[in-house]
């Protein structure tokens, strides 16, 4: 699974899910351990964002208490939408998962509501 | 009280006048976009007389916005290959943010605002080329100013702004709802309003004065249709905040005359947080 992170959020060590390109010019391949020194050219050359793959044995576990709290804190938001709507529920879904990709780059202690 | 609608389309059609001009260097270029004998040097001209504007088209052109196979270095380059009508649409852009950077921060979070409204027109692009429309420029600036009626008001009655933003936090009701019942119009039908003040694309006024109430029967329906479902996606997604306490509701025939299906949603949210991150970069920092 890739997924798109800001340059100031990638840390070395992090492996590239998609090249990075900047200016149709392939500065990074696929597969790449990002270092120091590749996020300082990255810098450079203006790239904003990379896509990094977070392997299965690497990806946080999904908390269930957390999920269901992040659920119970934005089901009111949705108070006046139909869930029952396929695109609503598809919405929220999305809606959903990006609380919790979020929570999962907060740094530890932080609070999950928003 | 009952609302007087007498009062309140005069003060609609007041607010809406005391809106001020877009600035001359965009009005330039969309005098040399109306006029088929001007040439892409002219054009460069009246882009490069705003620095603002120049370093916005070239990080925007470089960016995965456009994802050109070509590096663009120069304002020509972007005319060349971005396109007239399409540089005119950013400039109008930019314009706009520049003219409503100054929100007044105790009612409305500018920063969570513009982010919100950058949001919703890139969301709106990306629903519009999902369904094949070409120019998707325009549709981003749709989205952008969707809710532009809402600044107004911040700026020109603050305090009613304030109740209304209080009033839809503690009944858990959209702000359109709100404002409709508190003032007799909403900040939709408003930012119609500045949009037609303003000479801009009746596409443009349609899809700002229906994005949350759809009127099928408009003219430019599709339009209204997408900046509705880029509205809701966005809130729903958190980027930014145009304010409202509640995901405002979905209007079915909305979604069916945009005749998407929901799996061609996540696609859109992955590009969607793809290019915030580079557009938030250009245009808020």
């Amino acid at each position: 699974m890739n997924r798109i992170i800001a340059l100031a959020m990638v840390k070395p060590g992090m492996v590239l899910g998609e090249p990075a390109s900047a200016n149709d010019q392939v500065l990074l391949a696929t597969g790449t351990t990002i270092t120091a020194a590749h996020l300082a050219l990255l810098n450079s050359r203006g790239v904003r964002s990379l896509s990094i793959t977070v392997a299965d044995d690497q990806r946080v576990p999904v908390d269930t208490k957390l999920v269901m709290a992040m659920d119970r804190d934005l089901r009111p938001r949705f108070v006046c939408t139909d869930l029952k709507h396929p695109a609503m529920k598809e919405i929220y879904r999305l809606a959903l998962l990006r609380c919790i990709q979020i929570a999962a780059t907060k740094p530890a202690g932080a609070s999950h509501a928003g | 009280m009952p609302v007087d609608h007498a009062n309140s389309a005069r003060d609609l059609a007041k607010l809406a006048q005391q809106v001020p001009s877009l600035p001359l260097t965009f009005q330039r270029i969309n005098d040399l976009v109306s006029n088929s004998q001007s040439t892409t040097a002219q054009m460069a001209e009246a882009i490069s007389t705003d620095q603002g504007l120049v370093t916005r088209i070239l990080r925007l052109s470089n960016s995965s916005f456009y994802g050109l196979a070509a590096r663009v270095d120069t304002i020509t380059q972007a005319v060349s290959l971005i396109g007239t009508r399409q540089l005119r649409d950013l400039a109008l852009a930019t314009a706009v943010l520049d003219l409503f950077k100054n929100i007044p921060n105790q009612i409305l979070d500018g920063k969570k605002f513009w982010e919100h409204s950058l949001a919703v027109g890139t969301a709106t692009r990306l629903i519009a080329a999902k369904r094949g429309e070409r120019q998707t420029e325009r549709h981003f600036v749709a989205g952008m100013l969707h809710d532009i009626g809402l600044v107004v008001m911040a700026q020109q009655m603050p305090e009613k702004v304030s109740a209304n933003l209080q009033s839809a936090a503690s009944s858990a009701q959209p702000l359109s709802v709100i404002e409709l019942r508190e003032l007799g119009f909403d900040h939709a039908e408003l930012g119609g309003m500045v949009i037609e003040h303003w000479r801009l694309p009746p596409a443009m006024v349609e899809a700002a004065s229906y994005h949350h109430h759809l009127l099928t029967t408009t003219k430019y329906v599709h339009d209204c249709a997408t900046v509705h479902l880029a509205d809701i996606m966005v809130e729903a997604l958190a980027f930014g905040s145009g304010g409202e306490p509640v995901i405002p509701p979905l209007d079915p025939p909305a979604w069916e005359i945009l005749g998407l299906t929901p799996s061609d949603l996540a696609p859109i949210c992955h590009d969607l947080e793809r290019q915030m991150v580079e557009i938030s970069a250009i245009f808020l920092s």
